[in-house]
């Protein structure tokens, strides 16, 4: 029984990962006749006694839990419809927007949100059918005012927000911007250097399989912004 | 039929482009050509082009259509107008219609549909020029669209024929060998490997047709020779997913 993929090995779908017993098969790969493959073409991480496939690219599908950036498409009597840039709708009550009483009769929703509102939200629950609830009453989630939002993949939020959050403070300070980066895969930058962060984050999202990163960014970041600033 | 008669092989044995009986034709493949699709590819083997694209999961209307527990794929096949030596007339045709779905079910094994409940996956092969075996051409490169557009698979699904010209199997038919030839089989497989140098193939054939006249023992050679063909396109795709990742297959251990 032997580890085939390492750590951080470059994986094709089908390729066997591991044939080892006592790993446990995590997200992104599947088990047949004892060996476990992967299903994307992505990294392999190993874990505590488990193994995943880390997939390069892929559409967001919502989790519990998740920090979303999201975007109002529809206003109707008592919720919203809000587009995650994901195969699935979201939706917001209005229990889940407000703590104060809101006579829906008297009240205008679009008060609150507007249709083309963007709005950092949480996901409550998904169902089976993947329904999904979003709730605005959490710390983190506000309505976005200025600023700019931009696409990277899903997958890569991990590495855009660091260990612990190293990425993404590097590039808020560097740049003196407020970057949120929604687990959905988009990111919302706003600052003094919206261009140079913006830069950053696609940069880390191009390079995220390489080693070495943070470093890097914060060098380029320095060298960037010294450039553009003499202009 | 007035027809002349074909000189399919040389004295020493080459056909008439010049291959060996169980040679593919020169293969080219290149995943990530299109900017705005969630996943493409292009194969090229000889003169045969195909651009394929996914995209997708996404919300899929007309909402019958949906299915509550699993995607569903939505496949297109087309050939440009300019893709043949007489101009095509563009649009939607039966053999279009056949094609589209044999290729939808070739690839439908491989796929992990449950992931997504309710939502479609848009396949589009888009044959540029053909010459033979656009069929098996077009499922190769739907395969690593698919793959570069994140979908989960159980492996890479690779296709290929097989084809009897002169009484004798060859491989990779080309645009004359199946017209004038006497039958063509192509196939489609699921193929997985154990390491870099080992591919196993679990012998899952999920497209097997044929059109023409053989014998019992003719249809199995095709079949083995169409096989192996899948196997190097296999280990071709896979070589052309590791490059855009900067990673030589004997950089792995």
């Amino acid at each position: 029984m032997s580890r085939l993929k390492q750590e951080n090995d470059i994986v094709v779908p089908g390729d066997v990962v591991t044939e080892e017993d006592d790993v446990r098969p995590s997200s992104g790969v599947y088990t047949e006749e004892g060996k476990i493959y992967s299903q994307h073409i992505g990294t392999v991480k190993y874990g505590s006694g488990s193994v995943r496939v880390q997939p390069m690219d892929g559409r967001y599908i919502p989790k519990e839990g998740d920090v979303v950036i999201a975007e109002v498409t529809r206003v109707s009597y008592s919720r919203w419809n809000l587009d995650m840039d994901s195969p699935y709708e979201g939706t917001l009550d209005i229990s889940e927007a407000s703590d104060q009483y809101v006579d829906l009769d008297e009240d205008d929703l679009t008060d609150f949100y507007d249709v083309g509102d963007a709005v950092v939200a949480k996901v409550t629950s998904v169902s089976e059918s993947m329904d999904v609830d979003l709730t605005m009453l959490d710390d983190r989630c506000r309505k976005l005012e200025e600023g700019r939002i931009i696409n990277i993949s899903p997958h890569k939020v991990p590495r855009v927000i660091g260990r612990q959050g190293t990425m993404v403070q590097q590039i808020n300070e560097k740049t003196n911007c407020h970057v949120i980066v929604g687990q959905n895969g988009l990111v919302w930058i706003n600052g003094e250097n919206p261009t140079v962060a913006a830069e950053a984050v696609k940069k880390v999202e191009e390079e995220a399989h390489t080693d070495g990163l943070t470093d890097r960014i914060g060098e380029w970041i320095d060298e960037q912004i010294e450039e553009r600033g003499e202009n | 039929m007035a027809d002349e008669e074909i000189e399919w092989f040389d004295e020493e044995g080459n056909r008439v482009d010049g291959r060996k009986a169980d040679e593919l034709r020169e293969t080219e493949m290149e995943v990530g050509v299109l900017e705005e699709a969630d996943g493409s590819a292009m194969v090229e083997i000889g003169n045969t082009r195909v651009i394929a694209s996914v995209f997708g999961p996404q919300d899929l209307h007309p909402k019958h259509l949906q299915e509550s527990d699993r995607a569903v794929i939505k496949m297109r096949y087309n050939m440009a107008p300019f893709s043949v030596d007489d101009r095509m007339s563009p649009g939607p045709n039966r053999r279009a219609q056949e094609i589209e779905l044999v290729a939808k079910n070739a690839l439908k094994p491989a796929l992990e549909l449950e992931r997504f409940p309710t939502a479609g996956i848009d396949i589009s092969m888009e044959v540029v020029e053909s010459d033979g075996g656009t069929r098996v051409t077009g499922i190769t490169a739907a395969s690593l669209a698919l793959a570069d557009a994140g979908i989960p698979m159980k492996g890479m699904v690779s296709a290929c024929a097989a084809g009897v010209v002169d009484d004798t199997p060859v491989l990779d038919v080309n645009g004359k060998e199946d017209k004038k030839g006497n039958a063509d089989i192509p196939i489609a497989t699921i193929n997985r490997t154990d390491d870099d140098t080992e591919s196993t193939q679990d012998d899952r054939v999920t497209l097997l047709q044929m059109d023409g006249d053989l014998t019992t023992e003719q249809v199995d050679e095709c079949v083995e020779l169409a096989k192996k063909g899948c196997e190097k396109l296999y280990r071709q795709q896979r070589r052309t997913i590791l490059q855009k990742y900067n990673v030589s297959e004997g950089d792995q251990e």
